[in-house]
C-alpha cells in the first residue's frame, strides 16, 4: 500500500510504536509509586518521541513523490515484502513443527523443505544438508552438551 | 595484578580451556568473513554452548570470538572488495587495489600484523587505564551512574544512523527490561498475565532473536550468495612475509591507527567503523607522499586495521568499569557475564580482577592466533563469503531456536526468540537501530535502581539531580551529544541555501 508512490510501512511502524508507548504509559500508572515511577518517566519521553516520528512520517507521506521512488524501486520493495511474509511463514512453520514434533524432527523437516521448496535445491542436496544439520544438533546439543531437547507433543506419548 | 596475570595464564592453558579459545577464534574468523553476520551474531549463536561451562570458560570462548572477528572481515575486504564487518570497509580503499595489482599477500600480511599489533596496543592502554578507572568508579554515586547510563545510551543513539529512531528503539529496550517481577516495588509489570514472563525476559532469546534470527530473515529476503562472485575470488596469496615487515617499516600508520582506535573505543557507540575511517583519513592526510592512497598504499591497510582491533581495548573500559557496553558485541558480552552470575559494573574491577585479566589475556591470544590463522587460511575465508544464503538460513535458524530453548528448557523462550527475530527484522527494514534497543534492555535494571536511589536521596526533588558536579558534567555531555546532529543538520541546510 502506498501514498504518493511512497511506502507506508515506516509510517505504520511509527504508529505502532506510538500505540505501544501509550499502552506502556497508561499501564505504568496502574502500578504502585515505587514500581511505576521510572516507567512513567520513560513512558512520557517515549510517547513524545513516537509522536514526533509519526508526524515526520505523515509529512513524508503527503509530500510530493521524488525521483528516487521510481517503478523499479517499487517493484523491488514489493518483491522483498513478499519474501518477508514468506520468511515469517517459514518461522511459523518451524515453531509449529517444534511444538508438535520436537527439535530433531523439526530440524530435519524444516531444513529439508526450506532448501527444497524455498531455495529450489535438488532433493538429494536438500536431504544431505538436512541430515548433516540434524546430526550436528544431535551430536553437539544432545550428546556433547547433554541438553534435554523437547521431543514434541505428538512424540511424548 | 601480576598474581592475577599468572593465575589467568595458568587457567587459560588448563584442560580444554585453550581449545575453547581456539574454537572462539576460528568461529570469530568465519563469522567475520561472512558479510552481514559478524561478531554479534557469532556471540548470540554460541551463547547457548556456554550454559554448562564455568563462567571463566565462557569468557574465554567469547573473548576468542571478539579477538578474531575483525580479522576475518579484513580478508574479504582485501580479496573480494566486500568488507566482512562494517569497520573493515576502510580497508577496501587500498586493500583491494593491492589485490588487483597482484599484491594480495602483501595486504593480507599487513592486515594480520597491524590488527594483532593494534590489538596488543589497545589492550596495553586498557591495562594502563584500568587502575585509574577503579578509583573513578568508587567516586561515582547513584545519580552519576544513572546519568552515565543515559550518556551511554545517548552517545550510542547519536552514533546510529537515525537519532529519533535510535531513541525510540532505546525506549522500547528499556520497557522490555521492565517486564517481570519488580524487586523495588514488589509488583508484577508488563507480563500480560503470562506466567513465563514473571521472571522477566531472558537476555539469551532476546539477543538470539534480534541478531541471529533477524539477520537470517534479512538474508532470506535478499537472497543469493552473500557476497557477489568476482573474477578475483580464487586469487593467490603470496608475499605475506613482506606484508608483515611492511607494518614495522610504517610505524606512523600503525601507532596513529592504534591510538585513534583506543581513544574512539572508549566512547560508547562510536565503535570500529568511525575508528577505522578516522585513522584512514588521518594517515592519508598527514603522510608524506600521500598521492598513492586509494590506489594500493599499504599504509591505507595498516592504519584502519590497527584502529579496528585497538578499539576493543578501549571499549572494554566502559563495559567493565561501568557496565555500559560500547558496542553490540560488548552488549552481548555483558549478557554472557550476567548469564553466568557475574555482575558487570563497578565491583567487577575490584572483586574479580582475575576475571578481567583473563579476558584481556584471551583477547590478546585470540588476536595473535587470528592473525596467524588468516595468513594460512585467507583464500579459503574469501570463498566462505560466497556461500549461498539459502543453505545458511535454515541451519542458523534451527540452531538459534535450540539455543533459545536450552537455557531454561522452555518453549516460551523459543517464542520470545521468534518474536524478537521478527521485531529485529522489521527494525532492519525500517532503519531502526537494534543496538540501542539491546543496550536499553541491558541497562534498564541499572538505570532504574540508580534512578530510584537518587530520587530517595533527593527526596523526590528532580532539580537536585544536577546539584552534583559529576552528574552535571555528564548531563552536559548528554545535551552536547544530542545537539551535535542538530548543528550538523542546520549547517547542511545553510550550505544548501
Amino acid at each position: 500500500m502506498r501514498v504518493n508512490n511512497r511506502p507506508i510501512a515506516p509510517g505504520l511502524i511509527a504508529l505502532l510504536f506510538l500505540v505501544f508507548a501509550a499502552v506502556m504509559l497508561v499501564t505504568a500508572y496502574s502500578y504502585s509509586k515505587a514500581s511505576g515511577l521510572f516507567p512513567r518517566f520513560i513512558g512520557w519521553i517515549f510517547l513524545g518521541l513516537a509522536l514526533l516520528q509519526v508526524l515526520i512520517q505523515l509529512k513524508t507521506l503527503v509530500a510530493a513523490p521524488s525521483e528516487d521512488h521510481e517503478a523499479s524501486t517499487v517493484a523491488r520493495n514489493s518483491g522483498q515484502r513478499l519474501k518477508g511474509v514468506k520468511g515469517f511463514a517459514w518461522l511459523a512453520f518451524m515453531l509449529a513443527m517444534i511444538y508438535f514434533a520436537g527439535f530433531f524432527l523439526a530440524t530435519l523437516v524444516f531444513v529439508f523443505t526450506f532448501l527444497w521448496i524455498s531455495a529450489g535445491n535438488s532433493v538429494a542436496k536438500s536431504a544431505f544438508v538436512a541430515a548433516i544439520t540434524t546430526g550436528f544438533v544431535y551430536v553437539v546439543f544432545a550428546k556433547l552438551l547433554s541438553y534435554e531437547l523437547y521431543s514434541g507433543l505428538l512424540l511424548q506419548g | 595484578m601480576f598474581d592475577s596475570l599468572v593465575s589467568a595464564a595458568a587457567y587459560l592453558t588448563e584442560g580444554v580451556n585453550i581449545w575453547y579459545l581456539a574454537l572462539g577464534a576460528v568461529v570469530g574468523l568465519l563469522f567475520g568473513s561472512i558479510p552481514g553476520l559478524g561478531g554479534a551474531t557469532a556471540i548470540a549463536l554460541l551463547l547457548p554452548l556456554t550454559f554448562t561451562m564455568e563462567p571463566d570458560q565462557a569468557i574465554i570462548l567469547m573473548g576468542g570470538i571478539m579477538g578474531a572477528v575483525a580479522l576475518g572481515g579484513s580478508v574479504t575486504a582485501i580479496l573480494i572488495n566486500t568488507p566482512g564487518t562494517a569497520p573493515n570497509a576502510a580497508t577496501c580503499f587500498d586493500g583491494y587495489p593491492l589485490t588487483q595489482r597482484g599484491k594480495a599477500g602483501l595486504a593480507i600480511g599487513a592486515a594480520a600484523t597491524a590488527s594483532s599489533v593494534g590489538g596488543i596496543i589497545g589492550l596495553g592502554i586498557l591495562v594502563l587505564v584500568l587502575p585509574g578507572a577503579k578509583a573513578v568508579v568508587l567516586w561515582f554515586g547513584p545519580p552519576a551512574f544513572f546519568m552515565l547510563a543515559v550518556l551511554g545510551l545517548t552517545s550510542l543513539t547519536v552514533a546510529s544512523s537515525n537519532l529519533l529512531r535510535g531513541l525510540i528503539a532505546a525506549c522500547v529496550g528499556l520497557f522490555m527490561g521492565f517486564v517481570g517481577y519488580d524487586d523495588i516495588g514488589g509488583t508484577e509489570r508488563y507480563t500480560g498475565g503470562i506466567e513465563h514472563l514473571w521472571d522477566g525476559l531472558s537476555i539469551v532469546p532476546v539477543l538470539i532473536g534480534l541478531f541471529a534470527i533477524a539477520e537470517m530473515m534479512n538474508l532470506f529476503t535478499r537472497g543469493g550468495p552473500i557476497a557477489k562472485r568476482s573474477a578475483r575470488s580464487a586469487v593467490r596469496v603470496v608475499g605475506t612475509k613482506d606484508g608483515v615487515m611492511s607494518v614495522f617499516s610504517n610505524p606512523g600508520a600503525l601507532l596513529s591507527g592504534s591510538v585513534i582506535g583506543s581513544v574512539i573505543g572508549v566512547v560508547p557507540g562510536v565503535g570500529g567503523t568511525v575508528a577505522s575511517f578516522l585513522s584512514y583519513s588521518f594517515v592519508s592526510q598527514t603522510s608524506k607522499d600521500n598521492e598513492s592512497f586509494g590506489s594500493g598504499d599499504i599504509r591505507g591497510v595498516i592504519a584502519p586495521e590497527a584502529a579496528n582491533n585497538a578499539k576493543d581495548g578501549g571499549s572494554l573500559i566502559p563495559t567493565l568499569a561501568f557496565g555500559i557496553p560500547g558496542s553490540a558485541e560488548m552488549a552481548l558480552f555483558l549478557g554472557v557475564l550476567i548469564l553466568h552470575g557475574i555482575d558487570p559494573g563497578p565491583m567487577l574491577l575490584i572483586e574479580r580482577e582475575s576475571t578481567v585479566i583473563l579476558l584481556i589475556l584471551t583477547l590478546l591470544i585470540a588476536t595473535l592466533l587470528g592473525g596467524g590463522l588468516i595468513l594460512i587460511a585467507a583464500p579459503y575465508l574469501a570463498r566462505i563469503a560466497h556461500v549461498d544464503s539459502s543453505i545458511l538460513v535454515p541451519c542458523v535458524i534451527t540452531v538459534s531456536f535450540i539455543g533459545a530453548y536450552a537455557l531454561h528448557n522452555s518453549l516460551g523462550d523459543v517464542i520470545v526468540a521468534a518474536f524478537f527475530g521478527l521485531l529485529g527484522y522489521v527494525m532492519i527494514r525500517t532503519d531502526y537501530p537494534r543496538i540501542t534497543l539491546v543496550i536499553g534492555f541491558v541497562l534498564s535494571g541499572l538505570m532504574e535502581s540508580n534512578f530510584i536511589l537518587s530520587m530517595m536521596m533527593f527526596r523526590g526533588d528532580w532539580i537536585r539531580f544536577l546539584s552534583d558536579g559529576t552528574t552535571l558534567i555528564l548531563f552536559s555531555l548528554c545535551v552536547l551529544a544530542l545537539l551535535i546532529p542538530a548543528v550538523q543538520y542546520l549547517g547542511k541546510k545553510t550550505q544548501n541555501v
